[in-house]
């Protein structure tokens, strides 16, 4: 079966150069049996790359240990969830799913068309088939996935116990499919400018693609923050690695783009905005590949170096310099068709979050570059400190927080000035007094306060706009609040859907803001029987067992937990000893609410029973995951309005 | 097995690439069809069917150049086709009429 996926990939390839080439050749010379031999050629691709993958997965589920990918990733006593994740888990596995999403893509894009845009289908699908081929072309030659070694292994070496959490099951894969889901707007924008196309038709494609891309990105990045945070024992959700970077940066791309396309399709401006943020959303992702599986950046998630280096290095050049050529040449066509707008105004605030963005993410890109860049000019490489970047990206995002709070209540054009006052009255009162309170009557830090102030203000004017829609619409239909509540997101669900997003984005920065501020850490050394205390919780410790299973043998310590005196339940931190790895693994113990967590690490132990650990009170971290729900809810709701978004933009 | 599952899996990826130059002709130059186009397109044939027909018994075609001619006239004074096909279910509809005589869309 093996043989057959390697094939598949060879035949895929082969398939998707041909594809490319008819579908462009058929555009320009008009040969309409070349064009539906390429649209079919799109099925096929898919097909052959989807047989390569039920190839590798077929080989894993039935331990074929001939195959190297399997015996590196998978072993027998591995449950059937952990054996399917095993395909993302290795490179040239993950490769081989970021090239299958890319050929799944292509064929939704073939699929979903509109007529309004279909002369731009064969370009898209011919960009479309370059990137798969790119990727076809490095599992062949470079990482193949169905290498076979000379000797078979009994057993193959498993999973890396890290990487066995139902987060790996989903955060890799949602990741990969936003990486992914940027070829798409990345090839509508080639086919407009190919097609000399910078009217609006295109745009609704061009959302839908980008907020796909963008609601993949954000699940992802959180639920990679929640298995950081549940997996790896060090308290903390975000370390600013340059694989975590390398999600991050696409994502802060994806959004200063959703904003941009928002301002070409109401105001037709920031055209040459637009497309260069489709460049950049689609190259970041293979530059972040390029430096973390090419050995080039340290990091606890990278991957050794193949010598894939070259090769994407030369496909991101030629993205580069291609795009920037046309980008050029049809620079007359990017014009904006309106004049400047006042700042006091949506548009005036977006361009400037637009600007915020990039400087965030050029702010992320250098940091993550910066031991590259000491290289070259002489030093020694050494990755920047997690405070690096929480110093310069942290006031980056607040006033990306307030920007979102002025954007929410700021009208379109020209805005007088008085009445944007009396539309903020109520944020400003809500903030400056939540601000006040805390400034005075807790320790908060002051720049914890100001955080806590910004977050308040841009809830409440998201909660203030959302209640004026909905008295409005009461008002003229006679529609009891719910009703016209439920009416106003019906109707509009891109506006509510943002609102939701934004909303998400001020619940985790209240979840960041307190577990990074009120954060309380302890480090004691217990005997059994002794307690510590830290907040309102009282720890005892109880005593500590061992117990070994096939694969492991684990050390438990058992911690009895009182909050102001009322026992409130057990706590068991482990330290696991995979019998593969060598590496012991942190089971921590999280007693989490909405107020706080308690979490307690298990950091080490000695033969009298005598064993330290770590404490730690982290508040509002569970805020950060329901605000990762918020943005998928916000994010679905503004993609589910396609329909209607696209005739209204295609009868403009 | 590999060698024949491979020449196989080429086999295929041929026969669908050059798929639309193997079509039949007629195949090529329909397209496909939902339920209304296809009685639209069965009007069509049996109105061709009877025009042999008429044309075998009479050595004249049904509708000489005087009865096109006439349409062109009315479909000039009114903006309307003397007669019609409807969009919906391919029905003929008569010259006055506003509403389609088999599906009630209205014309």
């Amino acid at each position: 079966m093996a043989d057959i996926g390697y094939i598949a990939l060879i035949l895929g390839f082969l398939v998707s150069i041909y594809t490319a080439t008819a579908s462009f050749v058929s555009q320009r010379k008009h040969y309409q049996k070349l064009a539906a031999s390429a649209r079919n050629g799109i099925y096929v691709t898919f097909g052959l790359v989807s047989l390569a993958v039920a190839a590798l997965l077929y080989a894993m589920v039935t331990h074929d240990f001939r195959v190297e990918y399997v015996a590196s990733y998978t072993s027998r006593d591995m449950s059937l969830p952990y054996l399917f994740s095993a395909l993302w888990a290795g490179n040239s596995g993950s490769l081989l799913l970021w090239g299958w999403l890319i050929s799944l893509f292509s064929v939704a894009v073939v699929l979903w068309k509109r007529a309004s845009t279909k002369e731009l289908i064969p370009y898209v699908s011919s960009v479309v088939m370059v990137a798969t081929a790119f990727f076809l072309l490095l599992l062949i030659f470079v990482v193949n996935p169905f290498t076979k070694l000379s000797s078979i292994p009994l057993d193959g070496t498993g999973l890396n116990p890290l990487l066995q959490n139902p987060g790996m099951i989903i955060h890799p894969p949602t990741l990969l499919a936003g990486f992914a889901g940027l070829t798409i707007p990345f090839a509508f924008a080639i086919a407009a400018l190919v097609t000399n196309r910078t009217d609006r038709d295109w745009l609704a494609d061009l959302r839908r693609w980008v907020l796909i891309s963008w609601i993949f990105l954000s699940i992802g990045n959180v639920l990679g923050a929640w298995w950081a945070y549940v997996e790896l024992g060090w308290g903390g959700y975000w370390a600013w690695d340059p694989v975590e970077n390398s999600s991050l940066i696409p994502w802060l791309v994806a959004t200063a783009l959703l904003h941009s396309i928002i301002m070409q399709r109401t105001r037709g401006r920031q055209k040459l905005w637009t497309i260069v943020l489709i460049i950049a959303a689609f190259n970041l992702p293979i530059l972040a590949t390029f430096l973390t599986r090419t050995g080039v950046l340290s990091s606890v998630h990278a991957f050794p170096d193949t010598g894939m280096g070259p090769l994407f290095l030369g496909f991101m050049g030629l993205n580069v310099i291609g795009s920037s050529i046309l980008v050029y040449n049809r620079r007359h066509l990017l014009q904006s068709d309106q004049a400047s707008d006042s700042l006091l105004s949506k548009e005036g605030s977006l361009q400037v979050s637009n600007i915020i963005f990039i400087i965030a993410t050029a702010i992320v890109l250098v940091g993550t570059l910066f031991p590259l860049l000491i290289e070259v000019f002489g030093g020694d490489k050494a990755n920047l400190q997690p405070h690096f970047f929480n110093i310069t990206v942290g006031p980056v995002f607040l006033v990306t927080i307030l920007l979102m709070g002025i954007c929410t209540l700021i009208g379109w054009k020209r805005t007088n000035l008085l009445t944007s006052l009396r539309g903020f009255a109520l944020p400003l009162v809500v903030a400056s007094i939540l601000g006040l309170t805390l400034a005075f009557a807790t320790s908060t830090a002051v720049w914890a306060v100001f955080s806590f102030s910004l977050c308040a203000f841009l809830v409440c004017a998201v909660l203030v706009e959302v209640y004026r829609g909905i008295m409005t619409r009461s008002k003229v239909r006679g529609e009891n609040p719910l009703k016209a509540f439920g009416g106003s997101l019906w109707s509009n669900k891109p506006r509510y859907g943002a609102m939701i997003v934004h909303l998400g984005i001020a619940v985790i920065a209240i979840g960041v803001i307190g577990s990074s501020a009120l954060q309380v850490e302890k480090e004691v050394s217990l005997t059994p029987g002794q307690s510590a205390t830290i907040n309102q919780y009282t720890i005892t410790y109880t005593g500590i067992q061992t117990r070994s299973t096939s694969s492991m043998d684990i050390v438990a310590a058992t911690m009895s937990v009182k909050n102001g005196g009322a026992l409130i339940g057990e706590m068991v931190p482990e330290k696991l000893f995979h019998h593969n790895f060598e590496q012991p693994v942190t089971e921590v113990a999280i007693r989490s609410t909405l107020r706080e967590d308690l979490y307690i690490a298990l950091a080490g132990w000695d033969a009298d029973g005598t064993a330290a650990f770590q404490i730690m009170v982290k508040p509002a971290v569970k805020w950060i995951w329901i605000g990762g729900g918020f943005l998928l809810c916000g994010g679905l709701i503004a993609l589910w309005t396609q329909k209607k978004l696209a005739l209204r933009t295609s009868v403009r | 097995m590999t060698v024949a599952i491979t020449l196989l899996l080429i086999m295929v990826i041929l026969f669908c690439l050059s798929y639309p130059w193997l079509r039949p002709r007629a195949s090529t130059s329909s397209p496909r069809v939902n339920n209304s186009q296809a009685t639209s397109i069965k009007t069509l044939e049996d109105d061709i069917e009877q025009d042999i027909k008429r044309l075998r018994q009479t050595g004249k075609p049904a509708r000489g150049e005087e009865d096109i001619e006439q349409d062109i006239k009315q479909l000039r004074q009114t903006g309307k086709p003397a007669r019609g096909v409807c969009r919906k279910c391919g029905a003929e509809y008569p010259k006055e009429g506003r509403f389609c005589p088999q599906c009630g869309t209205k014309l």
